[in-house]
C-alpha cells in the first residue's frame, strides 16, 4: 500500500481497498486496518470548490432543493432554489445575491445565513440538515471562505453516471457497497457516491443507505436508482428465492419461453403449470376480444382433439369483428377518443378509422405516421383528431411522449425529470414540432360552429411557454426547418433506430396480455424504472421491428408462448407480484368486458342511449353514454393518455353493485331471461348446474360444488328462487369478475 | 389494537394494502370490518367529524354574508341587510334564521384565489386546497389529481362504528373523490333524493323483493361455492382487496345501524319541517343522522348558486330560504344533540360572485373574494375572519390562500398535513403544501 497524501480531508471512510477522501481538514483517521499506513497531512492549499460541481450536490443531498422544502415552484420561507439543483445558475443568484446578498457572508463564512439555517443554529423551518463538524458543510463553509466563484460557462458538465457493480445478486441480508463515478464533459470522472441520491423502487425489498450501502430483505428482484446531477442509473437487485433449478418441466416453445425460463432458473423458481383447456378457453377470449365465451364454445374446445386447437383458436379469435371493437376501446383510450374534442362528426370520423385500422391489421408504424402527420378535414380524416384532443404544442409533447415512446415527459415541463436525464430542452425541443399547425373553419357548420381543417403554416402559430427549436428526442441538433416539421418527427418515430417506439408497444401489449408490463407501470419507461427482464423486452422489440411492426404478430407470439399459458396462482409463495412470469396474476375484468359478460351470461340486452339496441359495452365509441355501471366499474373518462386512468381495482362501490344492485337482480329474474327460459325446459339439477357454471365461469361444476348447491337450493322457498341465488352467487363469484 | 394501529399511522401513513391486510392478520382472530369496527368504535376526542355544506356554482357573497349597502346600487344589488344576534353584523333580510344564530358560525372573508373562469379549477382549490388543470371540457386531468377533505380523513383515519368514513350526498362533484389516492378512498355517493317518499340509497339499501333474509341466504351460498376464497385469503393484491369489500359491502347492506340511519321517518315530523321538506333541507337531516351513525365526513351538494341571471329572483325564491332552514336547523340540531363540540360545520363553494350586477341581473364568478363560514368543533365561534373592501372588489389586508383554508380544516379535523403520499407514479405529493392555519378560525 503506497502512502497516500491526502489533501481533501475531513471524513475518511474505508470502501473495500480504498479510501475515499471526502473533504478538507483532517482531524482524525479511524477504522484503517493493521497493514494500512497512510501519510496524511491536511493540504496547505485546499483545491478550489465549484459551484456546480461541489456546492449543488451537496445542497441537493441534504434536502434542502428537494420539492417539499426550498426546491417548491413557490419556495419556502421566501427562500427558492432550483428543484433538485437543476438550474445552477438561478440558484447562485438566489444563495448570493437575492435578498441583498444576506444569505451569505464572505468575510465571516460560518456566520453565514446559509449556514447558520442549515445547522440550525438559528431556527429553521427544516429543522437541522447538517452539522459544523461534516463534509457538506466544510464543502459550503470552504466555497464562500473562497470567495464564492460565480460559474464558470465552461464548466465541465456531468455527461454519464458509472455504477458499480452495475447489477447485483445478494442473499436477503446481504448488502453491497456501491460506488458512482460521473463521467464529465471535459473527460474527467470523479466519485461521487457520498452525493448521489438512492431510492430503493420496494423499500420492503432492498434498504439503501445514504452513503449507498444496498440491502436485501427478501427475496425477489427490485432496483436501486441512483441519481446526481439531473443525471440518473440504476442498479439491478435480485436475491434468489432458491436455488438454480435446471429443469422445472416447462416446455417452451418460442423464444418468450426462453428468456422468461432462463430468469426462474437465474432466481430459482418454478413456474405454475400449464393452464386447463378451460382456464385457457377463458383467458384468451377475454384477452383477445373482450367477450365472455357461451357455453357450446366452451364445450366444443375442451372436446376437440386437435394438437393445434389452441394455436387456431388465437388466430380465428384475431378474426372476430369483436377484436377489432375490444382493441378499438383500449386505443380509444389511449388517444381519448371523445366527442368533447372532436364533436359528434368527429368522433365518427376518428373512431371509425381506429376500427378500421385494427381490422385491417394496419401496421402499428403506418398507424402511428398517420396520426403524426395527419392534416385536413376533421370530418373526412380520422386522425387529424389527434390534434384536436390537445391543441397546445406543449400538450402534445406530453401526449405524444407518453403513447408512443411510453415516457412521461411531464415533469420536464417546469423543471429537469427528477427521475430521468430529460430536461426543458427535450421537452420543449419536442413540442417545437407543434408550433406551425393552424385549424382552418371551413365555412360548413358542424356541432360546435364551422367544420375544422387542420394545417400547417409556414410560419409558428403556437408560441411555446419557452422557445425552442424542433429537436428529436434525446438529440441535441435541431431539425432543419422547411415544410412541415411533423414529418421528421414521425420519421422518426417509427423508423427501427428510435429506441423506444418499439419496446413501448412491445411493453404494452405484453402487459395488455399477461397482466403485467416487463416495464410497470407500462407507460413510464425511464433509468430509473428498468425492466424486469431486460432480453424479453429488446426480443419482443426486434421481434417487432422484424415484422414491420405486424401488431397480431406480437400478439400470437405472447398468446402461443407457454409463458402466457400458465395457470393461474391465487397465493403465490414465491414471484408474489409475478414480475417473474411464473404464473398467471388474475386481473378485474374491464368495465365494458364485464358489463358484457353479465348481459350475455343473464341473456339481456342492453340499451345504451343513442345507439342501436344491442350494442355491446366493448363497442361504445366513446364515454358520454351513461352507465352507472361502467362508471362504477373503472370506465376511463378518456381525459387522461395514462393507462391509470383506467381504475381497475377492486373497491366497495363496485361490491355494493354487484351484490345489491335491482338492476342485476332484474336480470337474473327476468322471466325472458337466460336462467328463466333454461327453466321452463326442465332440465335436470346438474343439466342447469353445468350450463350455468359454463356459460358464466366457462367450466363445469366440481362433484363436491354440484353437491353443494343441491344441498343449499331447498332451503330457498321456491326452487327458482334457489336457481337465481346459484345464478347470482356465480356471478358474484371472483373467479367470474376475474380474467385468470 | 390501538397500539397497532398507531405504529402504522406514523410512517408512510396507512395504505390501503396494510390496513386491509390488518383485518387478514390471524393474530387478532378479527375479519376486516371487525378491525374497522374496533378500530375506533368509540368517538374519541381525536375523533371529529366533518360535514361540508358545498354552494355548487358559487353563492353570491356580496348577496348574503358581506352586503355592501352603501355601495352604489349596481353593486349592493336590490336585497336588504338585516341586524343579527351579534352586535354589528349584518345579513342578508332573506337568511332571517341564520341571522340569529351568527354566533355560531366564523364567517372568513379573506380566502382568495385565481380562477375565477374555471367552475372546475375552482372546485378543486377549494376542495383540496391545490390548484389544478382541468381539460377544455372541464374534465380533471393530469397525473396528479388531489384527494378531497372527506377522502383524506377517510384514509388517516378509517370506518368508525361499522360505517363508511365519506359519504356524499347529491349530485356528483368533480374533484369531490380521492384522486391519486385510488377508488378506494372515494365516498359512498348517495344520489338519491332524501325528501322523495320512496327515498332508498341505491345499492346501500336491501329491496323489499330481496328482503334480508335471501340476501344473508346469498351470502352464505356465496361462501359456500367460492371456489378460490380459502387461497385468496392467504394472498395479497386486487383479490384479496375484492373479498374484504364484499365483507363491508355485506356489512353495510344488513347493518341495522345503517340501515337505521338512513329511515328519516324516524324525525319527528316537525322537525323534518324545520329542517326544509326539499332535498337540501333533508340532506343536511340525513348528514346528521350520518354522522350520529358513524360516518366521519358527509359532504351534502347543493346545486342552483351559479346565478350568471336572475340572481335575485333565484336567491330570494328557493336558494337563500333552503339553505336558512338547511343550515340553521342543522347546527341548532347539532348542538342540541352535543354533536357540534365533536363536529364541524362548513358552509364553501368554489368562489363568490362578482359584486357589480350584470346586465342580466346576475353575478358572475368572481375568485378575489368569497364567503367561508365555519362552526363546531375547535372553531372560534361568533365572529368574522378578514375583511373586503367598500365594493367587495378584493380583500383588505392580505389574503389567506386556498392552501391556508385547507391547513385550516386539516387542523379542525385532526389531519397530519405533513404528511406525504405517493402518486401512482411514484411523486411525493403533501397532504398540505406548506399552508398555515388561519389562526383567527380556530378556537
Amino acid at each position: 500500500m503506497p502512502s497516500l497524501v491526502i489533501t481533501l480531508c475531513r471524513c475518511l471512510t474505508l470502501r473495500r481497498y480504498y479510501l475515499l477522501v471526502l473533504a478538507i481538514g483532517y482531524s482524525q483517521l479511524e477504522a484503517i486496518s493493521a497493514e494500512v499506513v497512510a501519510n496524511i497531512k491536511p493540504a496547505d492549499e485546499a483545491p478550489q470548490i465549484e459551484f456546480v460541481r461541489d456546492v449543488v450536490p451537496v445542497l441537493t443531498k441534504l434536502g434542502c432543493n428537494a420539492g417539499a422544502c426550498h426546491g417548491s415552484l413557490q419556495g419556502r420561507g421566501g427562500f427558492r432554489l432550483s428543484l433538485l439543483g437543476f438550474d445552477p445558475a438561478t440558484d447562485y443568484e438566489q444563495i448570493f445575491k437575492a435578498a441583498r446578498g444576506r444569505r451569505v457572508s464572505l468575510a465571516s463564512p460560518a456566520q453565514s445565513l446559509l449556514l447558520q439555517k442549515g445547522t440550525a443554529a438559528i431556527p429553521h423551518g427544516g429543522g437541522r440538515r447538517v452539522t459544523a463538524d461534516s463534509s457538506a458543510y466544510e464543502i459550503i463553509r470552504t466555497y464562500i471562505a473562497q470567495g464564492a466563484k460565480p460559474i464558470a460557462a465552461d464548466e465541465p458538465q456531468v455527461v454519464r453516471l458509472q455504477v458499480t457493480p452495475p447489477d447485483a445478486v445478494l442473499k436477503p441480508g446481504e448488502q453491497v457497497a456501491i460506488q458512482v463515478n460521473a463521467l464529465y464533459s471535459n473527460g474527467s470522472q470523479r466519485e461521487i457516491t457520498p452525493w448521489a441520491l438512492y431510492d430503493a423502487r420496494d423499500p420492503q425489498a432492498n434498504e439503501v443507505s445514504p452513503q449507498g450501502v444496498i440491502k436485501s430483505l427478501r427475496a425477489g428482484k427490485s432496483p436501486v436508482s441512483v441519481r446526481f446531477s439531473g443525471h440518473v442509473a440504476s442498479v439491478a437487485i435480485s436475491s434468489p428465492l432458491g436455488d438454480a433449478k435446471p429443469s422445472t418441466g416447462f416446455i417452451g416453445r418460442n423464444y418468450i419461453d426462453d428468456l422468461v425460463q432462463a430468469e426462474w432458473q437465474r432466481l430459482g423458481v418454478t413456474p405454475a403449470p400449464l393452464a386447463d383447456d378451460y382456464t385457457f378457453f377463458r383467458r384468451v377470449h377475454f384477452d383477445l376480444i373482450g367477450t365472455l365465451p357461451q357455453a357450446e364454445e366452451v364445450r366444443a374446445f375442451v372436446a376437440s382433439t386437435d394438437p393445434a386447437k389452441r394455436q387456431k383458436l388465437i388466430d380465428d379469435l384475431i378474426q372476430r369483428p369483436e377484436y377489432a371493437d375490444y382493441w378499438s376501446l383500449k386505443w380509444g383510450d389511449l388517444l381519448r377518443v371523445h366527442r368533447r374534442y372532436v364533436g359528434d362528426k368527429g368522433l365518427g370520423s376518428f373512431s371509425s378509422w381506429l376500427k378500421r385500422s385494427i381490422r385491417e391489421n394496419k401496421s402499428l408504424d403506418k398507424l402511428v405516421h398517420e396520426l403524426l402527420t395527419a392534416e385536413g378535414n376533421l370530418y373526412a380524416n380520422g386522425p387529424v383528431a389527434y390534434y384536436f384532443v390537445d391543441q397546445k404544442p406543449e400538450e402534445l409533447a406530453e401526449t405524444t411522449a407518453q403513447l408512443f415512446l411510453g415516457v412521461r415527459l411531464q415533469c420536464a415541463r417546469c423543471h429537469h425529470h427528477p427521475m430521468e436525464v430529460w430536461g426543458q430542452d427535450d421537452y420543449y425541443g419536442l413540442a417545437a414540432f407543434f408550433t406551425r399547425l393552424e385549424v382552418r373553419d371551413t365555412g360548413e357548420r358542424g356541432r360546435f360552429g364551422g367544420i375544422q381543417s387542420l394545417r400547417t403554416a409556414d410560419h409558428e402559430t403556437r408560441t411555446l411557454q419557452r422557445p425552442a427549436q424542433p429537436r428529436l428526442f434525446g438529440s441535441i441538433e435541431a431539425v432543419p426547418s422547411q415544410g412541415d416539421p411533423r414529418k421528421a418527427l414521425a420519421d422518426w418515430m417509427v423508423s427501427p433506430s428510435n429506441p423506444y417506439f418499439a419496446r413501448n408497444f412491445a411493453n404494452r401489449y405484453w402487459a395488455y396480455l399477461i397482466g403485467r408490463g416487463i416495464v410497470e407501470p407500462i407507460d413510464d419507461m425511464r433509468a430509473t424504472n428498468p425492466p424486469s427482464n431486460p432480453a424479453l423486452l429488446d426480443a419482443l422489440a426486434s421481434d417487432l421491428i422484424k415484422h414491420q411492426f405486424d401488431l397480431t404478430h406480437l400478439v400470437r407470439t405472447i398468446c402461443n408462448s407457454s409463458v402466457y399459458q400458465l395457470q393461474a396462482e391465487l397465493a403465490p409463495d414465491h414471484d408474489k407480484d409475478g414480475q417473474l412470469f411464473t404464473h398467471r396474476v388474475p386481473k378485474r375484468l374491464p368495465a365494458e368486458a364485464l358489463l358484457d359478460a353479465i348481459n350475455q351470461a343473464t341473456g339481456f340486452q342492453e340499451n345504451f342511449t343513442g345507439t342501436p339496441p344491442g350494442t355491446r359495452a366493448i363497442a361504445l365509441p366513446d364515454p358520454t353514454i351513461e352507465s352507472t355501471f361502467l362508471a362504477t366499474f373503472g370506465r376511463p373518462p378518456r381525459n387522461n393518455p395514462c393507462e391509470c386512468a383506467r381504475e381497475s381495482s377492486p373497491d366497495l362501490l363496485q361490491a355494493l353493485h354487484l351484490v345489491n344492485n335491482n338492476g342485476l337482480q332484474s336480470r337474473i329474474a327476468n322471466p325472458n331471461g337466460r336462467l328463466h327460459s333454461l327453466l321452463k325446459q326442465n332440465p335436470t339439477e346438474r343439466e342447469l348446474a353445468e350450463r350455468l357454471y359454463l356459460s358464466t365461469i366457462s367450466r363445469p361444476p366440481t362433484e363436491a360444488e354440484l353437491n353443494t348447491i343441491h344441498e343449499l337450493l331447498p332451503e330457498s322457498p321456491t326452487l327458482v328462487e334457489g336457481w337465481e341465488d346459484v345464478l347470482w352467487t356465480l356471478l358474484n363469484s371472483p373467479e367470474f369478475s376475474f380474467n385468470h | 389494537m390501538m397500539n397497532f394501529q398507531k405504529s402504522m399511522a406514523d410512517c408512510q401513513g396507512i395504505s390501503r394494502r396494510t390496513f386491509l391486510q390488518v383485518g387478514s392478520l390471524p393474530l387478532f382472530g378479527l375479519t376486516l370490518s371487525e378491525a374497522l369496527a374496533a378500530g375506533t368504535s368509540k368517538r374519541g376526542g381525536k375523533d371529529i367529524s366533518c360535514i361540508l355544506l358545498w354552494t355548487d356554482g358559487g353563492m353570491s357573497n356580496i348577496d348574503t354574508f358581506d352586503m355592501k349597502p352603501e355601495a352604489p346600487v349596481e353593486y349592493r344589488g336590490q336585497f336588504r341587510s338585516i341586524s343579527t344576534n351579534l352586535a354589528g353584523v349584518q345579513v342578508c333580510e332573506h337568511l332571517p334564521r341564520m341571522s340569529q344564530i351568527m354566533d355560531k358560525l366564523c364567517l372568513v372573508k379573506s380566502i382568495a384565489h385565481t380562477e375565477s373562469g374555471d367552475h372546475v379549477a375552482a372546485t378543486h382549490y377549494m376542495l383540496t386546497g391545490y390548484p389544478q388543470r382541468p381539460d377544455t371540457s372541464g374534465q380533471p386531468v393530469g397525473s396528479t389529481i388531489y384527494p378531497a377533505f372527506g377522502s383524506l380523513l377517510s384514509r388517516q383515519s378509517g370506518w368508525m362504528d361499522g360505517m363508511p368514513p365519506n359519504v356524499q350526498l347529491g349530485h356528483r362533484l368533480n374533484y369531490g373523490g380521492a384522486g391519486y389516492m385510488g377508488s378506494t378512498y372515494n365516498p359512498l355517493a348517495i344520489v338519491g333524493d332524501p325528501n322523495a317518499n320512496d327515498f332508498r340509497v341505491e345499492d346501500v339499501a336491501i329491496s323489499e323483493t330481496m328482503g334480508v333474509t335471501r340476501t344473508a341466504r346469498r351470502q352464505r351460498m356465496l361462501s359456500r361455492l367460492d371456489a378460490w376464497q380459502q387461497q385468496v385469503e392467504r394472498s395479497k393484491g386486487p383479490l384479496l382487496d375484492r373479498q374484504q369489500f364484499y365483507q363491508q359491502a355485506f356489512d353495510l347492506i344488513t347493518s341495522p345501524k345503517a340501515k337505521r340511519a338512513f329511515k328519516l321517518d324516524e324525525e319527528p315530523a316537525e322537525l323534518r319541517d324545520r329542517y326544509g321538506r326539499n332535498r337540501e333541507g333533508q340532506s343536511a337531516l340525513l348528514a346528521r343522522r350520518l354522522i350520529e351513525a358513524g360516518v366521519r365526513f358527509v359532504t351534502i351538494a347543493t346545486g342552483g348558486w351559479d346565478t350568471h341571471d336572475n340572481n335575485f329572483n333565484r336567491l330570494e325564491q328557493k336558494l337563500l330560504p333552503t339553505l336558512d332552514s338547511a343550515w340553521s336547523t342543522l347546527l341548532i340540531d347539532l348542538e342540541q344533540r352535543g354533536l357540534l363540540e365533536t363536529t364541524v360545520v362548513i358552509c364553501a363553494g368554489e368562489f363568490g360572485r362578482t359584486p357589480r350586477v350584470n346586465g342580466a341581473a346576475g353575478r358572475d364568478h368572481y375568485a378575489p373574494c368569497n364567503v367561508v363560514a365555519f362552526s363546531g368543533a375547535g372553531v372560534r365561534m361568533g365572529h368574522t375572519v378578514g375583511k373586503t373592501d367598500s365594493k367587495c372588489e378584493q380583500v383588505v389586508g392580505r389574503p389567506d390562500s386556498t392552501v391556508d383554508y385547507a391547513a385550516t380544516i386539516f387542523k379542525l379535523l385532526g389531519i397530519d398535513g405533513s404528511r406525504e403520499y405517493r402518486t401512482e407514479d411514484g411523486r411525493p405529493v403533501l397532504v398540505n403544501n406548506g399552508g398555515q392555519p388561519i389562526a383567527e378560525v380556530l378556537a
